[in-house]
This record gives C-alpha cells, structure tokens and sequence, in this order.
C-alpha cells in the first residue's frame, strides 16, 4: 500500500506544476540553511578529525593568580548607662577590590603540575596564536604556529597526507622539523605533495618539514605550521617563573565519562598547588579551571568568564535557531498543505466509501507529504553542498573548513524527516476527521 | 438483507431544524434491484447513503443481514462498506491522479489484497464492462460513459453483495445511459447482485424490480 502512496503522491506533485515549484522550493531552501547550520555544528563541534575524541577531551586554558584585599571597617557606638558614657567598638573584614592575573599557562608550570593527572589516558601541552611571516619570491607568507610535545598528535587526530608527527625525542633535542598544513604548503611551495624533507624557514630559522596534514579546519586549532616546544626562541616563554606562559593543556579519558572525573582531578591539584614563588609577593590564590571541549568553545564564542553558563546560552541559541528555522517554513507549508489537501476532499470522500478508515487517510497523506519534503530535501542537499563548496573555497568562515559526513545526511535525512511530518499530520488530520458525505459532496474530481 | 425500521433524518443548526427522511420503513431482499425516485431535495441521496452507511440516522435501525449496526464506529463501518458495498456515482468521482487500473483496485488495496491478484481482479472486472483496452488511460483521457463504466467496474471488484448507485446515468446521454443501465441489469441478473439505484428517469426505473418515491422525506410509494 506505501508503494500505491509513494506512486500517487508524485503524480499529485505533477498536477500543479507551479503550485509545486513553490512549494519545494521552500522546503529545499529551508533545508539547505538547516543542512548548512547541521554542517557548522558538525565541524565545529561534532565528532571531526583532528577532534574526533573531542567528548573526551578536557581543556585547562588558563591559569588565574589572584590577591584579595579586605578592608577592617570599625563601628564606633556609644551609649549612657547609669549616666555614664559606654563606649562600644565593633570592627568586621570586607572584601575590598583584588588584584587578578589570567594568562595561559607556562610549559614547565604544566610540566610540573598536571603531567600525572589521574584519570587522564593522555595529555598534550601546546601554545597556538603567535604569527610570523616568511617571504616567498617576494610575497608575504603568514604562519600561524604552534608549540607543542610528541603527544600532539596521539591526542589529536591529524590527517596526514605525507609523513607523520615529530616524536619525543626531535623534542628532547630541540630538531628544527616541523609539520605543516596543505594550506600553507600551497602557499609557500605552489604544491600540495612531495614537500617531506623541504626546508622552511619561519622568524629566522630553517625547520625541516617532516609531515604534511590537512588544515584542521577549526577555530579552536587555526594552524598553519607546528614545531616542538622545546626551540630556544621561544625558552623564555617557557620558563617564566610567575606561571604564566602561553601554554594550554589538552586531557584525554578513556571514555566521556572520564571528562567528570579529569575535572576532579584537576581541581584536587589546584587545592594542593601553591601559589608559584616568583609570583607570591603579588598574589596568594591560584586557581585554575578545567572544562570540556564544549564547554571551551562556546566560552570563546561567547567570551563569557564562565565556560557552562555559555555553553548553556550557546546550545539555547543554536535550539532556538534551529526551530525558527523549522517553525516558521513548517507553519507555511501547513498553510499551503491545508489548500492542497482542501482540494482532494472528494477524493478522502471516494476512499473512505470505498473503505479507507481515519488512519488509513491519515497515513497517506502523512506518507505523501514526506515524500515531498523528501525530494524537497533531496534538491536542499545539493543546493547546500554547492553552497558549503563556496563557503569553503571562498574562505567565508575564516579557518572553519564545513565537512560533509556520515553524520551530516543522517541529521539531514532526520531533518527531512520531521519537517515532513510536522508539516503534514496537521493537514492530514483535519482531512481525515471530515465527514464522507461532506466530504464526497465537495468539489467534484 | 437491508432492513430499515422508522428511519428518521434531521439536519439541525443553530436556527432551523430540517427533517429530511420521516419515519422511513425499507425492506430490500438479496438480489433485488430497487430504484428510488422522486423530485431534487427529496432525500433520496440521504436515503442512499444511509442504506450505503456514509451517514447515520437521526432515529430508527438499519439491519443489514438480520444484525442491527449498533454504533456507527467510523472503522468498523469502513470495514463493512469494504466488504458489502459497491458505490456508483452521478459524477463518476474516479481518482485523477490514478490509472484506471489503480482506480478500480481501490477497495483491494483496503482490503489488503496482494498486488498480483489485485491486478488480476481489476483486469476481469474492466473486461466485465468492456474497458479492457483502457487499462492504463487516466480518467481524463475517457469519454463519461467510459468514466461510469470504469466507476461499474470498481464497484464490482470486490464482489461486494450490494451496490448503491446515485443517479449512475445522469450525467449521460441516453445511449451511454441505457448502456450503463444493461450493464447494472447484467450484473443483478447474472450475479445476484442486490441493486440499490437513485435515479429521475422513469425509464430506467420501470426496469427495476421496485420502485419506492419519496416527496419531502416521506415514503409515498
């Protein structure tokens, strides 16, 4: 029987040509913007290489030092008794004004402190968002670079085109190799391919190139070249003593679950950390917050001080997008449904006096009306995919490079899927309430 | 087979109440052939499609094989509509969009039949009525005796045990009209088909085995 809906439905859709054009024209480009937004998401914060375990990630970003000052405010009462005068005086400490430090963290502050966190499977130190340029036949070439350890790349999951990652110990000896991002192998050598073992040189120095990696296409890791840590330009940064130095950690569990447990274990370390000693004249509390990539993201979106609270407004934004974006379509194509269906009303009367039931109408044109937000569905896909190639190709989104996956067409295909039942019960059950003889008496076929 | 005892129809508003059958007393035995007559807003196609179970009575029983319907479920009367009933209409009400062959398998496809033998059925049932050759032509593409034929031909399939027709030749011209009428005629003669028609030509009703008259929604024949 779906097989007769499925057949009727697109001949219904060929009655009205123009009434249809309209009509699949709204539902393909509604869903085009939902497949682009589901993209956004997806890359940004779905499952996506290099941050396919990013649900188990937990991120420390910064390091905060902090001094309270407290002020002593005295009451000075007095009162008679017995004719004489009493006098009485209270004092109480108020917090008056601190004074705060938040920076990323110093490598050997890391090093020393959160290199055996518990419940971490693994971990990564790096230090991301210094620029420099580097002159090719005469044209500038920017390069973003990150510091980082060995563990960079078990942690996250770059995709190599050519060669790999450095190792432990091009760490320990300080090598000058680097890996670098297709983007900006175009850029300096006009090619995408055979650049392992070319040499680049960045703020002065000549690196090896030993891997080749797909830019990561996130903002979180904007990269265009990663060296080790360990070079001696950037030691200073490295060793200040007070504990601030440009580092942020990456943790890894085992499973999601860890993430809870990672936390705790960091802030067990921040309750028996001490303030760092060249920093104790200035400040006497340390804290230190670990969050989880979630949470991280949406306070570098938001630049709220609190990483949940915008995460929550983030996620309450996105759902709110979202359902406007279906809500108001949905409630035009009940709308246009209402006048389709209206119009078959004779036909509803022929069936039910031929014995369809309430549900089997109901059914049908429910089935109808997804096999339109279907093919609907099917000319957004295509819309959107032309759209994210233009997006990408132009640079639109900065660094975010949108990916297309397993994932994308199946919350496509769930998209399709709802719009085309929200839109249509409501229709389809107003029809299927009416009466046969009401209905039978309605305009003839 | 149908039996209606003290039929009554009131369509109510707010404002007006409108008696459109009046105390309607009806026995059709199987295999008759029965045409109600009787001038525009008589009630005749009230009648019909409280016989037809399209509409419940106001008062009054309708018995259909000696069993009252008890309560006018809107499933179980699809069901039994399914299983009994043939409807014939003045103006054909074929579906556009489907195929002349989809057209006619309609009370299969509710019945839950399987595609092979549905094909099947709907294939002997046009050839019955002689449009065979029509078999994949859209409605649109059919002149309105073939429309009616067609329309014959899906009341049929199923072999339901009576068939309501309301004004089956009105919209026809007499050739086409006496055609359609042979082809019912054919059907109560052959397959003991009870026929229950609504029609204005007293030609057509002179050869039916009774005639009942209606004027004002009374039985006065």
């Amino acid at each position: 029987m779906i097989s007769n809906y499925i057949k009727l439905a697109i001949r219904v859709l060929g009655r009205n040509k123009f009434f249809t054009a309209i009509t699949l024209f709204g539902i393909s480009f509604t869903l085009a913007i939902l497949m682009l937004i589901i993209s956004v998401l997806e890359t940004e914060v779905g499952e996506t290489p290099p941050l396919t375990d990013k649900d188990k990630m937990v991120i420390l970003p910064s390091l905060q030092l902090k001094r309270q000052f407290y002020d002593t405010i005295y009451a000075y009462d007095t009162t008679m008794y017995k004719s004489a005068q009493i006098i009485d005086t209270t004092f109480t400490l108020k917090e008056n004004g601190s004074n705060n430090s938040n920076n990323e963290f110093a490598h050997w502050f890391l090093d020393k402190h959160l290199s055996k966190v518990p419940n971490a499977k693994n971990y990564t130190f790096f230090k991301s968002g210094e620029i420099f340029n580097s002159y090719v036949n005469n044209s500038k070439v920017e390069m973003r670079v990150t510091f980082t350890d060995h563990r960079f790349w078990e942690v996250l999951d770059f995709q190599f085109v050519e060669g790999f990652g450095f190792g432990a110990q091009s760490v320990e000896r300080e090598e000058p190799v680097a890996v670098i991002t297709t983007d900006l192998a175009d850029k300096y050598y006009g090619r995408t391919n055979n650049i392992i073992g070319e040499m680049i040189e960045m703020d002065g120095k000549n690196y090896k190139i030993m891997g080749l990696v797909e830019p990561a296409g996130v903002s979180l890791l904007a990269v265009d070249i990663i060296v080790p840590y360990t070079h001696a330009a950037i030691g200073s940064v490295r060793s200040n003593e007070s504990g601030f130095g440009g580092y942020m950690a990456i943790f890894l569990g085992e499973t999601s679950a860890d993430i809870k447990l990672i936390k705790e274990d960091i802030k067990y370390i921040n309750s028996k950390t001490e303030v760092p000693v060249a920093a104790q004249g200035k400040y006497d509390i340390i804290k230190f917050d670990a969050f989880g990539y979630h949470e991280t993201y949406a306070g570098q979106i938001l630049d709220l001080n609190d990483e949940a609270k915008s995460l929550w407004i983030m996620k309450l934004i996105m759902m709110g997008l979202i359902g406007l974006f279906i809500l108001l379509p949905t409630l035009n194509l009940i709308n246009l449904n209402v006048s389709r269906i209206m119009e078959r009303s004779s036909e509803i009367g022929v069936r039910k006096a031929f014995g369809a039931d309430q549900r089997v109408i109901l059914t049908q044109f429910v089935i109808e009306n997804i096999v339109q937000t279907f093919i609907g569905g099917l000319i957004g896909l295509v819309m959107a995919i032309v759209l994210l190639n233009v997006i990408n190709e132009a640079k639109l989104m900065g660094d975010i490079i949108l990916k297309l996956n397993l994932r994308f067409f199946i919350y496509s295909f769930l998209i399709c899927l709802l719009f085309g039942l929200v839109s249509g019960i409501l229709p389809a059950y107003k029809m299927s309430k009416m009466h046969v003889v009401t209905a039978l008496k309605q305009n003839k076929l | 087979m149908i039996q209606l005892q003290n039929v009554n129809k009131v369509y109510r508003t707010k404002t007006i109440e409108t008696m459109a059958l009046l105390n309607i007393n009806l026995n059709i035995d199987k295999g008759e052939f029965i045409s109600i007559m009787g001038p525009s807003g008589c009630g005749k196609s009230t009648l019909l499609n409280i016989i037809g179970l399209l509409d419940e009575p106001s008062d009054g029983n309708v018995k259909i094989d000696g069993s009252t319907l008890p309560k006018y479920n809107s499933r179980d009367m699809a069901q039994l509509r399914n299983q009994k009933l043939g409807f014939i209409f003045q103006s054909f009400h074929l579906i556009p969009d489907l195929t002349v062959r989809d057209n006619v398998e309609l009370p299969l496809l509710y019945r839950k039949v399987g595609s092979k033998d549905r094909k099947r059925m709907a294939e002997e049932a046009l050839e019955s009525v002689g449009l065979k050759n029509r078999i994949s032509h859209f409605p649109n593409q059919l002149s309105g005796g073939q429309k009616q034929r067609v329309a014959i031909a899906r009341a049929i399939v199923g072999n339901p045990e009576i068939i309501l027709a309301d004004e089956p030749t009105g919209n026809l011209d007499s050739v086409m009209g006496g055609e359609i009428m042979d082809i019912l005629l054919n059907l109560n003669s052959k397959n003991n088909t009870t026929i229950i028609m609504v029609t204005h030509d007293e030609a057509m009703a002179k050869k039916t085995h009774k005639l009942m008259r209606l004027y004002d929604g009374q039985q006065i024949a």
